[in-house]
C-alpha cells in the first residue's frame, strides 16, 4: 500500500551543513574556544586578508606604472 | 578602509554604557563560525540618553559617512542619530553599520529578547543568539545572508548536542 510508505527521514542540521560544503571539524574546534578567543581568531584572519590586499594593490600599482 | 578593531569598538561602547546588540559577521564568529567579517554590525538603543552615550563614544573613532565625499557636511551627532534610523560608517577602528532595527525581529528592544549575554575581552556584551541570527538571516534573505544559513543551523544542532551530552 502506498499510504504504507514513509518519507524518508529530513536530514539534520548537520547533515545538510555537510552536502552544503561546511567544515563541521571547524566548528567543532570553534566551540572549544572562549568566545574571545573565537573573535581573537577571525581578527587576525581579517589582518591578515586586509594585509595581503593592500600588498596587492601595491603590486598592482606597480606593474600599471610598467 | 581600515582593518575592523573589534577589541577597540567593544570597549569604547563600554565605557560610555552604550546599550547595544552585536548582530552580523562578528555574532556569527562569536558563536563559533569559521566567517570572516569586513564590518562591524550593532542594533543600538533608540532612547535620547543611549544615542548621546553612542555619540560620546564613538566621536574618537571620528565616524564619518561610508562612500560619502569628503566635503559632505556630516556631522556625528545626537542629531543626526535622532533624525536617521541606520547608519554605515567608517571609523578608525573599521567600517561600522549602526542599525535601529534588526531584520525579522525589529527594534532592539524587541531584538534584546533574541540575544544572550557574552563575556567578550572582559566586557559584557549582548549577542544576538543562534537563533535570533537565523530568524534575521532568512528575513533578510539576501544571497549572503542565506549561504550562512546551513552553518548557523549546524551550530545550533552542534551546540544542543553539547548541552544534552551534559545534562
Amino acid at each position: 500500500m502506498i499510504s504504507d510508505l514513509k518519507p524518508a527521514p529530513e536530514p539534520d542540521a548537520t547533515q545538510r551543513a555537510i552536502e552544503f560544503g561546511v567544515d563541521l571539524t571547524l566548528l567543532e574546534e570553534n566551540l572549544k574556544l572562549t568566545p574571545t578567543e573565537r573573535l581573537r581568531k577571525a581578527q587576525r584572519a581579517i589582518e591578515s586578508l586586509f594585509a595581503f590586499e593592500q600588498q596587492a594593490r601595491i603590486f598592482r600599482e606597480k606593474l600599471e606604472r610598467l | 578602509m581600515n582593518t575592523p578593531q573589534i577589541e577597540l569598538i567593544l570597549a569604547t561602547l563600554e565605557r560610555e554604557q552604550v546599550a547595544y546588540i552585536m548582530i552580523g559577521g562578528w555574532a556569527v564568529i562569536a558563536h563559533g563560525s569559521g566567517y570572516i567579517t569586513r564590518d562591524t554590525d550593532l542594533c543600538y538603543q533608540r532612547t535620547p540618553e543611549n544615542i548621546q552615550r553612542l555619540v560620546r563614544a564613538l566621536e574618537p573613532l571620528h565616524p564619518y559617512l561610508r562612500g560619502a565625499p569628503p566635503d559632505l557636511p556630516f556631522r556625528f551627532d545626537a542629531r543626526t542619530i535622532e533624525s536617521g534610523l541606520n547608519f554605515t560608517l567608517t571609523t578608525d577602528a573599521g567600517d561600522l553599520d549602526l542599525l535601529g532595527e534588526v531584520a525579522g525581529l525589529g527594534t532592539f528592544e524587541r531584538a534584546a529578547i533574541f540575544s544572550e549575554q557574552m563575556e567578550l575581552f572582559g566586557f559584557p556584551v549582548r549577542v544576538l543568539s543562534l537563533d535570533g541570527l537565523v530568524r534575521s538571516k532568512k528575513a533578510a534573505g539576501r544571497p549572503k545572508d542565506l549561504l550562512i544559513l546551513p552553518e548557523l543551523e549546524a551550530l545550533l544542532a552542534l551546540k544542543n548536542r553539547i548541552v544534552n551530552h551534559k545534562s
